[in-house]
């Protein structure tokens, strides 16, 4: 019978235990007693036993061996060491530390981005509450949830045998007016919202309570408000529940105040009891019940739907439920930038790691005559190693730290910079730097210390010294720069790449923004008056209000213009079918427009010069035949053919109504509408004298040192101290904020693509100067031999090119082909970015030169003596 | 415990190694144990416990040549020591004081 022998792998295991010197009486032992045990219990049962024990082994002695490694290599002498090497050569590892922050810092800022972004509402970690919508078969739009509905789900979906545990109504309104009468009126982002919302997301009042269901105090609704609001109109007097406030023209009794650091859905400050009328339009909040999940909650709201009778403006039979969580459904509306940039940041992560790779692989070429004298001198394998690797976990760790504080910065600063000029930030989003993104410091930094330092470590120290120092450190090398070239033109390759979508992103954005605002913005100041039906029943009345208004600022001393429009210059608003009336199909089938209804002032104030025809004027009014004015780029794209002056146009500017006006105008309004892709958007002006709606921007210029604010406030005090001003901001500020958006994505795209640039040529010149060093010697030889400084210049210069014309021309070509998926052909013939195609070559190649033109220069300039004698 | 003390299984691995003499090396040693004690013995414990006892100077350890049961590996022997023997003989008398009069107790 033959012998038995162990698991092969679990001797193995055991082996690494163990010292070398000790290895084998280990395994010896081992052997021993699995051959004693195969004997007398079978080779199967034997086996299981070597695997324990060999397991047992690794367990108690391989902590063992790393933390003697460990200590080996931190030994105080090798610390130092390797710090006195770095500071050696303080140009190289400042450079490797900075590449590796940079490739650290921006997925770091990123990540924090997303994090909080994709962060669950307070209290809420496992995002139990849930957003439940409704939405066509066909075509997917959600459709609003009537109150009937969400009726029947609270009555029949919720309970302890239920997917859901409690559901709630919401209805936002972006602005409701409170105050007026007694008190100043103002306009704040308000909800109506049955009380069961309070209690799902967990929020517990400072001071009174919250109201309860269908509660009324004395017949008046009760309401709740922040503590900002408190403070602000009450002085945060305790007194404050029981008193009442004016609400979209209805009193409302306060009960409750809520923290100040709540403000579902989105900053909103006062909540109130639903006012359930006309308008279905409902949003519905769910609480997951215990192991409950979106699915079956879905598959029980559905069959409650399905039993009830269709609903109204449904086209499909039965409208589909949509169940998710909240936090998810309100990270989905926010813009796909956020993705493209976190796909960026990667990129750029990888151009950083590939920097520091060639970096660190170009020392440790350099170094292996170093290496092979200190093995020459009595060093072990283990102690070279050592050193190699803990020079890279020094650079790494320092990159690591850097990094994570420079995201930090950037990542406040970007937050910064998003609420002050685009969003308010909700409430429950923080952003900050979490265990991703540390980890993901870490992990970037341990593959830096395995690829960059663990490979030149494991070569140098297998150096033979004969070989090395005879031939200078060229054996064996060919290998490394057939690597580093490889990674230089896979750097060029990304930051090209990155360099040429992010530069036609940043070429489009300039050239829409100087082909849009020409009119003046300076000095003008907007605000937003809501004419809301309880107030303003009929057009007749806002019509009233608003001639009343607008005169009264006129007419005092210090306003030098002042106007009324729907929708402020410069910003894409009312987005209507525009169709002549003589097209077949009428207007449903009409493509869109620009439609502002403005006041006759509004051209002069901003401008518009009449090409054809005339603008509108005070007497287009009652019942006078309803006219419009039209821009040329409406004239260009809708009326091909035929003249405009006197064509019958109709806007939808309700559903199924369609808005019929004469042509009487054509004006030239340089970014008054906006470019959309590129391209100048069609136009069209109505007379707030022949259609007023509820919402109109008030503008107006005024005198130095005078508040047009003030003089708004004095005018309406007179006329209707109820109605508030809101949204007052400068026309310089609405402008900002409207382009904030795609000036940040540019400006940070093409710092990425910049950064990514400078990347690429740090590995550059990293390699191409370690090239030329070893090169020295043959340069050397061809110059004693007669050959031209320049000729050798040129011809190493053209060498040191060669892998980015490779990355050059795959990033171009990966970079138009990106493009034409991002964009498509949407781009104008007004516009084309050809300045981006011609640019980013020029740019990759120039630096590149730059890069490399300093080493080539210097050993093409060599003294052949010193050349050859050096070596 | 301290340095000068003599553990539970470091006081079975010395009388081990002393009643095997010029056999004790690791195996055999993880055998006796077992065999009196009737406890299973990991190989781990048994070499951090050899470890230590020879760097307290308490067993001698060499190196020699094994046979062809453990593939011809060397296997490293063990002789308790005279400081061992010192050992053990007081940690010996410490537990026979200790013990003495308890047989009864635990119906021994």
């Amino acid at each position: 019978m033959s012998r038995a022998c162990p698991p092969w792998l679990a001797a193995r295991l055991a082996g690494m235990c163990a010292p070398p010197s000790e290895r084998d009486a280990l395994i010896g032992d081992l052997e021993e007693r699995f051959v004693c045990r195969a004997r007398s219990r079978g080779r199967a049962r034997a086996g299981r036993w070597y695997w324990g024990q060999a397991i047992g082994l690794a367990v108690a002695l391989l902590p063992r061996r790393i933390a003697s490694a460990f200590r080996s290599m931190v030994a105080p002498g090798t610390v130092r060491s390797a710090v006195r090497s770095l500071v050696r050569s303080p140009i190289s590892s400042l450079v490797a530390t900075g590449t590796l922050a940079i490739g650290i810092a921006a997925p770091t800022t990123m990540f924090g981005l997303l994090s909080g972004i994709t962060g669950s509402l307070p209290g809420d970690p496992e995002d139990r509450v849930v957003l439940v919508n409704l939405f066509e078969r066909e075509t997917g739009t959600t459709v609003a949830v009537p109150w009937h509905v969400f009726e029947a789900w609270r009555e029949q979906a919720t309970g302890p045998a239920r997917a859901l545990s409690s559901i709630a109504a919401f209805q936002s309104d972006a602005g409701v007016s409170v105050g007026g009468g007694d008190a100043y009126a103002s306009r704040y982002k308000g909800l109506y919202a049955t009380s069961e919302l309070f209690r799902i997301l967990g929020v517990t009042p400072i001071a009174g309570r919250i109201y309860g269901e269908d509660e009324l105090n004395d017949g008046i609704p009760a309401m709740l408000i922040r503590a900002d609001v408190w403070e602000e109109r009450f002085d945060r007097d305790p007194g404050v529940i029981g008193q009442t406030l004016r609400v979209d023209g209805e009193r409302h009794v306060i009960v409750g105040v809520l923290p100040e650091d709540f403000g579902f859905p989105n900053d909103y400050v006062v909540w109130m009891e639903p006012s359930i009328g006309s308008d279905p339009n409902w949003s519905v909040l769910g609480e997951l019940h215990g192991d409950g999940t979106p699915t079956v909650a879905m598959e029980q709201l559905a069959s409650i739907v399905a039993a009830l009778p269709k609903l109204e403006r449904s086209t499909s039979d039965v409208p589909l439920v949509r169940v998710e969580a909240f936090t998810k459904a309100y990270w989905g509306k926010t813009d796909e930038e956020i993705a493209m940039l976190v796909r960026i940041s990667i990129l750029l992560m990888v151009v950083a790691a590939a920097s520091v790779a060639s970096i660190m692989l170009a020392r440790g070429v350099v170094r292996m005559n170093e290496t092979a004298v200190r093995l020459a001198l009595g060093g072990t394998r283990g102690q070279v190693m050592a050193h190699l690797i803990l020079e890279v976990v020094i650079l790494a760790a320092c990159g690591a730290a850097l990094g994570l504080l420079v995201g930090y910065g950037a990542l406040q600063a970007l937050v910064r910079n998003v609420a002050t000029y685009a969003v308010v930030i909700p409430y429950w989003m923080n952003f900050g730097i979490g265990w991703p993104s540390v980890l993901l410091a870490l992990t970037l930094s341990f593959l830096a210390v395995i690829v960059s330092g663990g490979i030149p470590a494991l070569r140098a120290s297998n150096v033979n010294l004969e070989s090395a120092l005879r031939s200078g450190a060229n054996a064996g090398h060919k290998g490394s720069v057939r690597l580093m070239r490889f990674i230089v033109g896979v750097e060029v390759t990304l930051s090209s790449t990155l360099l040429m979508v992010t530069g036609v992103a940043i070429e489009t954005a300039i050239l829409s923004q100087d082909r849009g605002i020409e009119f003046t913005a300076d000095g003008v100041l907007t605000g937003r008056l809501a004419l809301e039906e309880f107030d303003y029943p009929t057009e007749e009345d806002r019509r009233e209000l608003a001639t009343r208004f607008l005169d009264a600022v006129r007419a005092h001393p210090s306003v030098t213009q002042a106007s009324l429009s729907t929708v402020l210059p410069g910003m894409a608003g009312s987005s209507r079918r525009v169709g002549l009336a003589e097209a077949p199909g009428g207007v449903a089938v009409a493509p869109r427009a620009q439609v502002r209804v403005v006041d006759p002032g509004f051209f002069s104030m901003f401008g518009l010069d009449v090409s054809i025809g005339r603008i509108l004027s005070a007497s287009d009014a009652g019942e006078s035949e309803r006219v419009a004015v039209v821009n040329e780029a409406f004239v260009r794209q809708r009326l091909t053919q035929g003249e405009a002056l006197g064509r019958l146009i109709e806007v939808e500017l309700t559903a199924g109504t369609p808005y019929t006006a004469r042509i009487v105008g054509v004006v030239e309004d340089p970014g008054v509408t906006p470019f959309s892709q590129g391209r100048a958007s069609p136009g069209v002006y109505l007379t707030l004298s022949q259609y007023l709606p509820r919402g109109i921007s008030v503008m107006s210029t005024t005198k130095a040192g005078t508040s047009g604010l003030q003089v708004w406030n004095q005018s309406l005090a007179t006329i209707d101290p109820n109605l508030p001003i809101g949204q007052v901001l400068t026309m310089n500020e609405v402008l900002s904020r409207a382009q904030s958006n795609s000036r940040r994505n540019n400006f940070i795209g093409g710092t990425f693509g910049v950064l990514a640039l400078l990347l690429s040529l740090v590995g550059l010149n990293g390699v191409h100067a370690f090239l030329m060093e070893r090169r020295t010697r043959e340069i050397g030889i061809r110059r004693a031999l007669g050959a031209d400084s320049a000729r050798v210049l040129r011809e190493n210069l053209l060498r040191g090119l060669r892998p980015v014309w490779i990355g050059l021309a795959l990033g171009l070509g990966a970079g138009i082909l990106l493009l034409r998926v991002m964009v498509g052909n949407t781009l104008g013939p007004e516009l084309s970015p050809v300045l981006s195609y011609i640019l980013t070559p020029t740019i990759v190649i120039a630096a590149s030169v730059l890069a490399i033109w300093s080493p080539t220069r210097g050993a093409s300039r060599a003294d052949p003596l010193e050349a050859l004698k050096g070596g | 415990m301290g340095r000068n003390s003599i553990g539970e299984f470091e006081h079975l691995v010395l009388l081990a190694a002393l009643r095997l003499g010029p056999e004790a090396y690791g195996a055999s040693i993880i055998v006796e144990i077992e065999e009196r004690t009737g406890r299973d013995v990991s190989q781990a414990a048994a070499y951090l416990t050899l470890k230590r006892l020879e760097g307290k100077g308490w067993l001698v350890g060499r190196q020699e040549t094994g046979g062809e049961d453990r593939g011809h590996r060397a296997r490293r022997c063990f002789v308790v020591s005279d400081e061992g023997r010192r050992r053990l003989a007081k940690s010996r008398a410490g537990l026979m004081s200790m013990w003495a009069g308890m047989a009864s107790e635990l119906k021994v």
